[in-house]
Order: C-alpha cells, then sequence, then structure tokens
C-alpha cells in the first residue's frame, strides 16, 4: 500500500491510531471532570475566611 | 526587500503586537505574568504546549533525518504523535489543581511543594537553568541563522532582530504574550508544512509514485529498520526515539507550565484532542517532506535544508514567505518558552528562593508574589518567627542563623516575608474568591513545649492539622495524611501519647467526660447555633502554659487565663471511585474537620474531640464576643468549607480518572465544638508580653509584646 513495505504502513498507521483510541479514551474517562471543576466552585466557601493566623491565632477567642 | 522578507516583517510586527496587548493582564499580578492570570483555553493550552515543545528541529532535523535514514526517521514521529496526549493526560489537571492548591508558579516550584524538599528545587533549579540556558542559545542561533538564509542580511544583525523581538514579546506581555505568539505559531507552522507537503505531493505525482522511485533509490529507506536493513536494526535507537517524544514531555518545564496556566482543571481533557489532532496533522509531514527530497534534490549537500529546498522548489515565491515564518514560527516558539522559563527558575527558584527574599519582580516592573515559605523552611522558620524575644530581650526576628549556607539555602528573612505573605493574602481578593485553596501553600508551625522539646502543626494554607490526641485512631486517618508531615504528625502523637502515659491523673479525667455521641438530636435551625456543644479540655496544664511563656520572657511574673474558641465539627466521610465507577463501593474514610466558627477556617483533625457537653448557650456567647453575627460564616458555610478541605486534601491523591464522594458521617451535619487555650499575660523587668497557648499541643502565638521603659514597674 502506498508502495511502502506492509511493516512500514503497519507501523506508521498503526502507532497513531493508538494514540488516537487512547486520547479517545481518555476523553471518555475524564467526561466528568468539567462537571466536578463546577462542584468544587460550589464547595468553595463564599469569602473564604479570614486568613489571620494559625491554630492558636485563630483559637484565640478574639484577643489575638 | 523580497516578498518572504515582508511576511517576516509582517509576522514579526504581529508578534510584538501580541506582546503589547497582553501588557495589561500580563502585569497585573505575579501570577498574571508568570501564568497568564490562569486563564488560558484548550485551544491556546494545547497549541502553545505543542509549538513550544517543536523547535526548529521540525523544520531542519527532521527533514534530515528523513532525508538520511528515510522512514526509520518516523520512530521520532511515532511517540511525537502522542507526546500532548500523554503529558496532558497524566499531568495536565493535576498540576492544574495542585499548583493552585499549593500556591506554586513554576514548576519546579510545584516540584518542591508536590514533594516537600527544598533540596528538590536547590538541584533542579539550577540544572533545569544550566540546560535551559544552551537551548535557548541554540534556538536564537537557529532564529538569526533562519532570518539570514532568508533575507540574506548579515548573520549578526539577524540574530540581534531575531532575538529582539523574542525578547521584546516576551518580556512585555509575560506568559501570556508566549502562550498566545506559541498559538500563532503553531497555526503558521501547520499552514506552512502542509502547504510544503501538497507542494512536495503535487510535485512527485503523489506519495506512491514518491515512494516507489525513493524504493529505486535504496528500498530499506521505504522499511522503519534503516537504510541497512533490519539486520542492522538498532532497537535501542527505536525505543529512545519513541519516549523521548512522548515521555519526555513530562519532564520539560517550558512545556509544563502549560498545565498550570489552564482556566480550569477540565481544560486538560478538551486541549488533548487539540493536541492529538494537530500532531497527526503536523508532525509526519516533515519526515515525509524530508523523504520526498530525496527525489527532488538528491544532490543536497546540506540535508538540514531540505525542508526549506524542498520548498523552495515546489512552492510559489509569497508562499516560500509563509514558510519561512513557520520556521521562524517553530524556532521563536520554543525560544520564547525557554526564554521565560530560565527567567523564571533563575529569579523566583533560585535568586528569590535561595539568596534574596524581596520583591524582585518590581526590578522588570512586575509585582511577584511575596515568596511563602516551604514547609520545611518553617523548621527555621518557627524558631524565628514566634518567639520574638531572646535571651537578653532582643529582637529574635532579625536574629542571623549560625549556618550561613543554611540561611541561604531556606531563605533569608522568611520572618518578614511570612508576615507579608500573610498580609498579602489577606489583602488579595483572589484569595477571599477561592475560600483561601489558592493561598494555602502547606506550612508546619513549630511550638517549644515545656519540656523543650519540637512541636509540629502542619498548616496546608487555609487549614491545619492538629496533632496528637489520646483518642487517635489509625484507622480513621484517611489516606491523604500520607502526603507531606504525615510522618511527623505519627510522631507527634507517638510523642504525645507517651506524654499521656506519664500523666496518670489525665485517663481518668479523661474518663469522666463523655465522648459526643452520634445521637445529639435535632440540629437547631439558627444557621449559627448548636446543640450541646463539646467543650474540651485542656491537654496543657496552667503550668505548662506559665513555663512556654517564662521561657520567653526570663524572669517573668505572668498569670494564665483558660480560654474556649467555637469551631464547627464535621465528620466527613470520604469515598474515592475508581476507573469505570459512577459510585464507591469501599467503606471509604473518616475525617474529622474543624472550622474555626469566627474565621472561618477550615483544618484537619487526628483526633475525634472528646469533652464535656455544655449548653448551646456558652456556644452563643463565645460567638458574640465577636460583635456582629452577620459576618461570621454561617452553618452551610462551614460546612462548605469543610468539604472543600477535605475534598483539596483527597485530591493530592486523585488518579487518573478517579472520583471523589464526600458525605456527612452517620448523616448527621456540623456540631460544635470549644476549643481550649491558655491566654498568658504577664512582664518582667523589660518587657510586657501577652501569649496564647494552645490548650491541645503548647503551640503558642505572641499577642503583644512591649518593651517596658526604665520607670515601669512589673504588674
Amino acid at each position: 500500500m502506498f508502495g511502502l513495505p506492509a511493516a512500514t504502513v503497519a507501523i506508521i498507521f498503526g502507532i497513531p491510531a493508538i494514540w488516537v483510541i487512547y486520547t479517545l479514551v481518555f476523553v471518555y474517562l475524564s467526561r466528568g471532570w468539567k462537571a466536578e471543576d463546577v462542584a468544587e466552585d460550589r464547595a468553595r466557601p463564599p469569602g473564604g475566611g479570614d486568613e489571620s493566623g494559625g491554630t492558636t491565632a485563630s483559637a484565640n477567642g478574639g484577643t489575638a | 526587500v523580497n516578498i518572504e522578507t515582508w511576511f517576516l516583517v509582517i509576522y514579526f510586527v504581529a508578534m510584538a503586537g501580541i506582546g503589547v496587548a497582553t501588557l495589561k493582564m500580563g502585569n497585573r499580578d505575579s501570577e498574571g505574568f508568570l501564568l497568564g492570570g490562569r486563564s488560558l483555553g484548550p485551544a491556546v493550552t494545547a497549541l502553545r504546549l505543542q509549538s513550544s515543545s517543536m523547535s526548529g528541529y521540525m523544520f531542519l532535523g527532521a527533514g534530515s533525518l528523513a532525508y538520511t535514514k528515510g522512514y526509520f526517521s518516523l520512530w521520532y514521529a511515532m511517540g511525537d504523535i502522542g507526546g500532548g496526549v500523554l503529558n496532558l493526560s497524566i499531568l495536565g489537571r493535576r498540576m492544574r489543581k495542585l499548583s493552585q492548591i499549593l500556591g506554586s508558579l513554576t514548576s519546579i516550584e510545584y516540584l518542591e511543594h508536590r514533594y516537600p524538599s527544598r533540596w528538590i528545587r536547590a538541584i533542579a533549579a539550577p540544572i533545569a537553568v544550566a540546560c535551559i540556558f544552551f537551548y535557548v542559545m541554540t534556538q536564537f542561533i537557529a532564529g538569526g541563522r533562519g532570518l539570514e538564509m532568508v533575507t540574506g542580511i548579515p548573520y549578526a544583525w539577524a540574530l540581534l532582530i531575531a532575538v529582539g523581538v523574542i525578547v521584546f514579546y516576551t518580556f512585555l506581555g509575560g506568559y501570556l504574550a508566549v502562550a498566545y505568539t506559541d498559538f500563532v505559531q503553531a497555526i503558521i507552522m501547520l499552514i506552512g508544512m502542509l502547504w510544503i507537503l501538497i507542494g512536495t505531493m503535487q510535485a512527485i505525482g503523489g506519495w506512491t509514485a514518491g515512494n516507489e522511485a525513493v524504493g529505486q533509490i535504496n528500498p530499506n529507506l521505504l522499511t522503519m529498520w534503516g537504510p541497512d536493513g533490519f539486520e542492522s536494526v538498532q532497537w535501542g535507537v527505536i525505543i529512545g526515539a519513541v519516549l523521548v517524544f512522548s515521555i519526555g514531555y513530562l519532564g520539560w518545564p517550558h512545556v509544563n507550565v502549560s498545565h498550570m496556566a489552564m482556566k480550569r482543571p477540565s481544560v486538560a481533557r478538551t486541549a488533548s484532542m487539540y493536541a492529538t489532532g494537530f500532531n497527526l496533522l503536523f508532525i509526519p509531514a516533515p519526515y515525509i517532506v524530508g523523504v520526498m527530497a530525496l527525489i527532488l534534490l538528491p544532490t543536497l549537500d546540506n540535508p538540514e535544508l531540505a525542508v526549506f529546498q524542498v520548498a523552495d522548489t515546489v512552492l510559489p515565491d509569497f508562499a516560500v514567505g509563509i514558510v519561512m515564518a513557520g520556521i521562524m514560527a517553530a524556532i521563536m516558539s520554543t525560544a520564547d518558552a525557554l526564554l521565560l522559563q530560565s527567567g523564571t527558575i533563575a529569579s523566583q527558584d533560585l535568586f528569590r528562593r535561595f539568596i534574596k527574599t524581596g520583591h524582585v519582580g518590581q526590578a522588570v516592573g512586575v509585582d511577584l508574589p511575596v515568596h511563602r515559605p516551604h514547609p520545611r523552611d518553617h523548621r527555621l522558620l518557627g524558631r524565628r518567627q514566634r518567639p520574638a524575644l531572646g535571651r537578653r530581650g532582643r529582637d529574635l526576628r532579625h536574629h542571623r542563623p549560625r549556618r550561613r549556607l543554611r540561611a541561604r539555602l531556606c531563605g533569608r528573612g522568611l520572618v518578614e516575608e511570612g508576615e507579608r505573605a500573610r498580609r498579602d493574602r489577606l489583602d488579595d481578593p483572589r484569595h477571599r474568591v477561592l475560600g483561601g485553596l489558592a493561598a494555602g501553600r502547606p506550612r508546619r508551625q513549630h511550638g517549644h513545649r515545656p519540656d523543650g522539646r519540637r512541636n509540629r502543626v502542619l498548616d496546608t494554607g487555609d487549614h491545619h492539622r492538629v496533632p496528637g490526641h489520646a483518642e487517635v485512631s489509625p484507622g480513621a486517618r484517611p489516606r491523604a495524611r500520607r502526603a507531606s508531615g504525615d510522618r511527623e504528625d505519627r510522631c507527634h502523637s507517638r510523642s504525645y501519647a507517651r506524654r499521656t502515659e506519664r500523666r496518670p491523673g489525665r485517663a481518668a479525667a479523661e474518663g469522666r467526660v463523655r465522648r459526643m455521641s452520634a445521637d445529639l438530636g435535632a440540629e437547631p435551625e439558627d444557621e449559627l447555633s448548636v446543640v450541646e456543644p463539646v467543650r474540651m479540655d485542656p491537654h496543657i496544664t496552667a503550668a505548662e502554659a506559665l513555663a512556654v511563656f517564662r521561657r520567653k520572657l526570663p524572669g517573668a511574673v505572668a498569670e494564665a487565663r483558660q480560654v474556649h474558641h467555637p469551631f464547627w465539627w464535621a465528620v466527613l466521610r470520604v469515598r474515592t471511585r475508581r476507573l469505570l465507577k459512577r459510585s464507591s463501593q469501599r467503606p471509604g474514610q473518616s475525617m474529622n474537620v474543624l472550622v474555626n466558627a469566627v474565621s472561618g477556617r477550615a483544618m484537619i483533625a487526628d483526633f475525634a474531640p472528646v469533652g464535656t457537653a455544655v449548653t448551646g448557650q456558652q456556644w452563643s456567647a463565645l460567638l458574640d464576643e465577636h460583635g456582629d453575627r452577620s459576618r461570621l460564616p454561617s452553618r452551610s458555610e462551614a460546612d462548605r468549607a469543610a468539604r472543600a478541605l477535605a475534598r483539596a486534601e483527597v485530591v493530592r491523591t486523585v488518579k487518573l480518572g478517579m472520583g471523589i464522594d464526600i458525605s456527612p458521617e452517620n448523616g448527621h451535619g456540623l456540631r460544635g465544638v470549644l476549643k481550649p487555650n491558655w491566654l498568658v499575660s504577664g512582664a518582667n523587668a523589660k518587657h510586657s508580653a501577652t501569649i496564647l497557648v494552645d490548650g491541645l499541643d503548647s503551640s503558642h502565638f505572641i499577642v503583644r509584646v512591649e518593651r517596658l521603659s526604665p520607670s515601669s514597674s512589673h504588674p
């Protein structure tokens, strides 16, 4: 085919075909990623809270 | 001036124009300059990734290889076609998520945060800078040679023009300019290469006819085993050729920065399709053109010019200009990415990290972020940050470490930077929007116990781990805790357990309290009230808290007062789903998350809170101390913060295609916990201070320090 040996044709079309299949499988398996992005955005607390202080600093009863 | 030169002039002006257009966005902040504000969509991400990974090699080296080796050279293309999707599927989403959670701005910085060790950056950054330096030099030289070849101007001027344009738009617009120019360059490369391929096929009468003609020169050139036939095949070279451009992509910092700049983690999915599509069209073309050059240009002196000479032979003059622009695009797209990365690594990962810790970016008009100390650095930071007073009452925050080398590696001025970083995070609206997750670089806080041993709390930005409690249940530890700092937490838990054993009264005391039961009744309707919150008893005695104080202020007269702070307590069941599973069949792992009822910050506790059940009024009274209740995080907000933290913790270990389910343990919502602290105030002859000592682990926070005038007396 195309004036090439069969092995050459098999390799230069076969390996790219494997990559195409890999891409399609990846796209299929990751079909929920967009929804998860949206869910994670929603899960983030609005305002994010105060960043001040560490464990003890935040637990200071407002004195620090 | 020939038409090819005009095409190049238009091309250069367009690239510079993109640099100017991205000026505003690129200089907005450090993330804008280094990562384009994490705003890039799938098409730009994919084509930028591909074009920056394909240098002038595709127009020069690939054709040369095919001209001399025949179809054997296509082994390189076989791996290259899958390099983009492999990179995006393995690293893309994970690197995008974690780099934001960890606050990483460069690939090497990401590595240091992901696998906490400053040595990763100390070793990787110099290697990367050295290698990229030579790589970018070759690309500059190739750009100069290419321009000289096309326009005929002297090499020195050609080099100056090529480098000048690249430097101009790269430093003007930062990553965004690099990404958009790479995107345009990828399209130019694709058009140019396909044009050459089509022209070549027309010139030789089709692919089959061309192959038959090549076969007459040497039949082995049509095989995948090399010009000397199967008997002399080099399998090692073949395997290397496939791997170098497939998995090789995964280690290139100037390529992987694309992942961190994606608009969303899920962009990797769509980008993978663009990448594979681009590769299928573009990558085999120069190799095939190179093979066919054997027919069109059988006496070519320099095989590296095979693609260029074929284009000059088979294309009309105006098309050659586009092809020349394509060659320059291939060179420049790699050169600009390398230039930006080498500058970034040198400034961010080396100079800023280990040598100087100020606002380096201001030198080039960019507001680079304040360096946030690395977890391991808090060994140093912890020593210098909290105990503001030394033995002689001097300010230890400016104390010079004994070991100069260590100071350099750990970064000087971490204290000032840590404080500045915290202030910046407070002021930065992005961190508020993202709930602090973006700022959530793990950091570890160290405290000195009264017995002199160090005590550590791993703080991952907007959350903390509270270590050590007699109730620690190894089985309840989520897998995510095996991430950084886990060993220290375990060590601490064991040391705390040992300490507990030495106190016979504690077990009896804990026996008197009852554990928070799961059946506390209905949750109140009020978003800020709770039913029977648990008031924990301190594990640190007043004497120990005073000892902590006196270690900081020798000879001080002080008094300790027990205070409590309200926390929401969420017990979450975290399950992960495997590939092809829509729901988890596993029992999952339990995670105790405490959310500060005042600040809204969440932390993961390695224990289930235990204490005395008190009335809801005590909880409400503590909340009232903080003024306007409308400013406090509500129950639902605390719940979201707890879930977000649990998800962020687990996502570190997420594998390809794995999903995460988070649900309340036993279906119960949030409960209230009153966490104990000691507020110690006192003074010695020179200083007066107030220190807050954590009632659970004796870590401490200096609330106030004042230098007393000589006439002042003890309180």
